[in-house]
């Protein structure tokens, strides 16, 4: 299965793939018309029959989706986030319409993600500056992490500890919070607009990864330890943050471990392999999406595979949750692809 | 938390800046040139640099300022300090934009204090509450000025300025001269963006409608400006970016939702998408247009969703834009912050605020840029030629964590039995009719370390190290081998290899381009060849082949010279044309039917192209020849990985293994010498095998233990 599948949704540009945690071959694709530029969104939902991609279904919303992700409690459940700050709940086996919305973020909300561990939880992060926890069952988010003063354009929990949380900012930090710190300050009334002199909430570590904005990030499914991150730099960095103390004092720090160049634009996403603690996938505005390997020590060639078949910026990419070195990349192309990861013969 | 327990693990160790430098994939190696700047300097790519504010003044002055003093002394510890310090061309119009957009945010701090007398009503009434929680939140302020501060402290600093001083006046009352602890030129970045904007943000906001249109074709122009020196085909052929052209010519607008050309009357946005789809389009369920959403919250503008980020720190201004509108005036068409903006009559009435002790840092630093303004000219004129030798000489090496090593040194085994008496039982057929291939590493490596000048033992080295799947020694022992005779047309060739595998595409280019170079056959074509040669290191491939097209051609009585499409077969398959790249090889096979490395390299095109089934027989072919190659027997377990015939793939590589090991001289560590990549291989075969005891061996590079668990069956 060399040749990829792909798949092609005209006139609507993809901003985020991702795999269902339940069902094997199963994709959902967030979208924006006019390249999220003004206008509608659509979420598709894709299956792969080897060797093709077939679409299942399609939502319209009234904005752009940037990015979305499954539930992790129920197979047919996931939760987009929208360019006008609301944040909507699927179920796909219903037509049309989400089952639950929400709109407390003040602005375009760039991120969601599903606890693996306190499954009943998922967190969303907005150009406000906010992450907001939520619950599917609350009509209202449960906390508000007043992150950072600038864009956040990612949140993700830990895959190793529950209620920790990663965040990165286009004010070029990485944070790590404890949600179970204290220091928050309280929650604004829903609906109201957000508190004037709302101070960023208390980072359990704050690493400064970059001097220009950080556009993503994921953490090492098997090392607790590290975060990888990268962004308009065009660099993958990998970050070993074991000095964090969560509940202690904040903290500033973080040992970039290794650095990976070649992307020759931005990097927009960026994920680790979930089957090796050593495979990065990244998506990139050069059009390609990279993997690189960790393990290979410098000079040895880090990079293993581009995948240029993209004529866009690559937005998204992610990999099988099951099927180990298959990697799904999403483009503003408007074509979402899925292949394997060749390893390389040598001349 | 389990993460506490972790600390002072082995793994954490420093990680050198430059050690990352070396992995450009196709880029320009004339970067490594100056340690001061971080990011690639001359490379045709780095579009992004040729915008104004990477020149502003202030980063000139500084980079002067550091690389005037560090040529003086490069290995003291101040001045491997002084390298990290590269990152303050970054940081320091970075910084400045970091402070803007904590401005813009309504919830900091620093905006409620900057903005307190210019900004909308609501935010007036608010005052007093904010002014009082000044007091308390004081370790707030203090503590998110701190995250962006230990950039410039760092720089500024070291570089003579003032260091920073306490945090002390936030609890008097609202005034510029809160931001007094910063440096100098902050005060003046930050203010007069804000002073400036003052007035047309309350212009603005009537007419917004009429601004965005142009915010947004400007916008777009910038964009299109920042790739107009992209090569790659796709940027040109992309359909965003054209969108971005029509927008910024005004041939495209928004109206509402959607996207229609300047008269308004035919919706063709859906050309982008090439008319696939109309639905997609027009359904707009809501009326909450794009100009609606515009004048929401802070005037954000609804185009900030999609202002890519692939831009550099020129984008600053781009997304600066993002922030609010009024910003975006400010940041763009203020470049020059410092120098400019001083003439202005803001700075008058901030003057008129300032204390007397900023007034005599401002002339201090004011003095000090005048300064340097003329030093630099002067040093850097008398020091350029000592600095570039100095650069050459600190190319050769590289740090590491335990201290400054040479690069690119053949490392030789230690305990070579060879070398301890018995090298007269090396068989000294090098120079009659082709060397043979049973020798192995030990017996060659002793050999070059006893004639270390021989650039023949080297090559013979590096084609042997390569057979045996270890890129790196290969390279290095034939570096070697080209240092020594520069003519060395068959080392330049095996280079090329060596650099394509290891994606190095441009080390590629050149190698080949030596190889040309020195290739007396064709000297009476050089013309034709230096019209290739000259290109522009983008064309430098195109160039190439068409060179190598041509002697291929020229070549007497039609014969086929085996190097000439080994060079081209190279070329093309570093560009993934894997079919032509095995044709070529396929041509160089017919002279050279005894060349079991030919048949490895058709099989890996032919593997690469995603025909592992055909591959397979190159590769047998290759091993008849010579059955410990090594090289061949991996990518033979590779492609039955591809064909899922995982049992025999874990026997290729097992084999594989066992004889990379025995090169391995008795000095006991057998570790150094197998190649990760083997073992990663038969790691996930055995996975593929269900077999996960036996990926646990793979994990240690447990040979021995791998050997008596997978053969016992």
């Amino acid at each position: 299965m060399n040749t990829p599948g792909s798949l092609h949704t005209p006139a609507f540009a993809h901003y985020s793939v991702k795999w269902s945690p339940f069902h094997t071959g199963r994709l959902a694709l967030a979208s924006s018309a006019n390249y999220g530029l003004v206008g509608n969104g659509r979420l598709h939902l894709v299956s792969l029959v080897p060797p093709t991609l077939q679409l299942d279904k399609a939502y319209d919303t009234q904005d752009g989706l940037y990015d979305l992700a499954w539930s992790e409690i129920h197979e047919n459940q996931l939760v987009t986030a929208s360019g006008d700050g609301s944040i909507k709940l699927w179920d796909i086996m219903l037509n049309d319409l989400p089952i639950r919305a929400w709109h407390e973020h003040s602005r375009e909300v760039f991120s969601v993600d599903w606890s693996n561990l306190d499954k009943e939880f998922f967190i969303s992060s907005s150009w406000d500056g906010t992450a907001k926890l939520w619950t599917p069952h609350r009509p209202h988010s449960v906390q508000t992490l007043q992150a950072h003063s600038a864009c956040v354009y990612q949140a993700l929990f830990s895959p190793h500890h529950p209620s920790t949380i990663a965040t990165c900012s286009s004010d070029g930090t990485m944070r790590i919070f404890d949600l179970r710190a204290p220091s928050f300050p309280a929650a604004p009334v829903p609906g109201g607009a957000p508190g004037p002199a709302q101070p960023p909430a208390q980072a359990a570590l704050t690493v400064p990864a970059s001097t220009t904005e950080i556009l993503t990030l994921d953490w090492n499914k098997y090392r607790p330890y590290n975060i990888v991150t990268a962004g308009v730099d065009k660099t993958i960095k990998v970050w070993d943050c074991r000095m964090v103390k969560l509940g202690g004092t904040p903290e500033v720090g973080g040992i970039c471990e290794k650095e990976f160049r070649g992307h020759e634009y931005a990097v927009r996403k960026i994920q680790w392999c979930p089957h090796r603690p050593d495979l990065i996938a990244s998506a990139s505005y050069d059009m390609t999406c990279r993997v690189w390997s960790t393990t290979s020590n410098p000079p040895a060639p880090s990079l293993v595979h581009i995948h240029g078949a993209h004529t866009e910026f690559v937005i998204g990419c992610a990999w099988s949750l099951f099927d180990e070195g298959l990697l799904a990349s999403c483009s503003w192309d408007c074509k979402v692809n899925v292949y394997r990861v060749p390893i390389n013969p040598l001349l | 938390m389990a993460l506490r327990a972790l600390i002072n693990d082995a793994e954490c160790g420093p990680v050198n800046p430059l050690q990352s430098l070396s992995k450009q994939f196709d880029k320009d190696r004339g970067i490594q040139q100056d340690h001061f700047w971080p990011g690639p300097a001359g490379s045709s790519r780095e579009v992004f640099r040729t915008q104004p504010s990477a020149h502003s003044p202030l980063v000139q002055e500084a980079a002067q300022f550091f690389s005037g003093q560090s040529g003086v002394s490069e290995f003291s510890p101040l001045h491997a300090s002084s390298f990290n310090l590269s990152s303050l061309r970054d940081t320091l119009p970075q910084s400045s934009k970091q402070y803007v957009s904590v401005t813009t945010h309504p919830s900091s701090w620093a905006a409620d204090f900057l903005n307190h007398d210019v900004v909308s009503p609501g935010l007036h009434s608010q005052t007093e509450e904010i002014s009082g929680s000044f007091g308390s939140s004081d370790s707030h302020a203090v503590q998110s000025r701190q995250q962006y501060l230990p950039h410039m402290n760092r720089g500024f600093a070291s570089g003579g300025f003032r260091p920073p001083m306490p945090v002390a006046p936030f609890h008097t009352p609202l005034s510029p001269e809160l931001t007094q602890p910063r440096s100098e030129y902050v005060i003046l970045e930050e203010h007069f963006p804000h002073e400036e904007h003052a007035s047309p943000q309350e212009q603005t906001q009537p007419c917004a409608g009429a601004i965005d249109a142009d915010e947004l074709s400007r916008t777009a122009g910038l964009l299109v400006d920042t790739v107009k020196e992209e090569t790659n085909p796709k940027f040109k052929n992309s359909a965003f970016l054209g969108l971005m052209r029509q927008l910024r010519d005004r041939e495209m607008v928004v109206e509402g939702t959607t996207m229609v050309t300047a008269d308004g009357t035919t919706g063709r946005a859906q050309d982008f998408f090439s008319s696939r789809d109309v639905k997609g389009k027009g359904k707009a369920k809501g009326e909450n247009g794009w100009a609606d959403a515009f004048q929401e919250a802070n005037g954000t503008p609804v185009t900030t969703s999609w202002v890519p980020h692939q831009l550099t720190y020129d984008q600053d201004q781009l997304l600066d834009a993002n922030k609010g509108l009024p910003y975006r005036k400010t940041v763009h068409f203020g470049q020059p912050v410092v120098s400019e903006i001083t003439t202005s009559d803001e700075i008058k009435a901030s003057e008129e605020t300032e204390s007397l002790e900023d007034r005599y840092w401002r002339q201090e630093n004011e003095d000090y840029k005048a300064y340097w303004n003329n030093i630099p000219e002067r040093q850097t004129r008398r020091s350029d030629p000592e600095w570039d030798t100095l650069q050459q000489d600190w190319d050769h090496f590289e740090a590491t964590a335990t201290g400054i090593t040479p690069v690119s040194f053949y490392q030789f085994q230690a305990r070579n039995p060879y070398l301890t008496g018995a090298s007269s039982t090396r068989v000294h057929s090098l120079h009659s009719d082709g060397w043979h291939s049973n020798e192995n590493i030990l017996e060659m490596e002793a050999a070059v370390q006893q004639e270390m000048r021989n650039p023949t033992l080297w090559y013979q080295l590096g084609v042997k190290q390569q057979e045996n799947e270890r890129e790196l020694h290969a390279i290095q022992a034939l570096q070697r081998a080209v240092e020594l005779d520069p003519s060395y047309l068959e080392a330049w060739l095996a280079l090329a290899i060596s650099y394509t595998n290891e994606g190095d595409r441009n080390g590629a280019y050149k190698a080949i381009e030596h190889w040309v170079r020195s290739n007396t056959r064709y000297e009476s074509r050089m013309p034709m060849m230096d019209q290739g040669i000259q290109a522009a290191d983008s064309e430098k491939r195109e160039a190439l082949v068409r060179c190598l097209m041509g002697l291929a051609r020229v070549a007497p009585n039609g014969e086929v010279d085996a190097d000439i499409q080994t060079a081209l077969g190279v070329l093309l398959n570093t560009d993934e044309d894997y079919q032509k790249a095995q044709d070529c090889f396929r041509a160089a096979l017919s002279v050279r039917p005894d060349d079991w490395l030919l048949y490895n390299r058709v099989g890996a095109t032919l593997a690469n192209s995603g025909r592992a089934m055909d591959a397979v027989w190159y590769y047998h072919q290759a091993l008849v020849l010579n059955p410990s190659y090594i090289r061949a027997r991996f990518n033979l377990g590779i492609s039955c990985i591809n064909m899922k015939q995982y049992d025999e793939a874990a026997q290729h590589i097992l084999d594989a293994l066992v004889l990379q090991e025995h090169d391995a001289s008795d000095s006991g560590d057998t570790r150094g010498i197998t190649s990760s990549a083997l073992w990663d291989c038969l790691r996930t075969t055995s996975m593929h095998l269900q077999r996960p005891e036996l990926a646990a061996l793979c994990e240690t590079h447990d040979l021995e233990g791998f050997r008596k668990a997978f053969s016992s069956e």
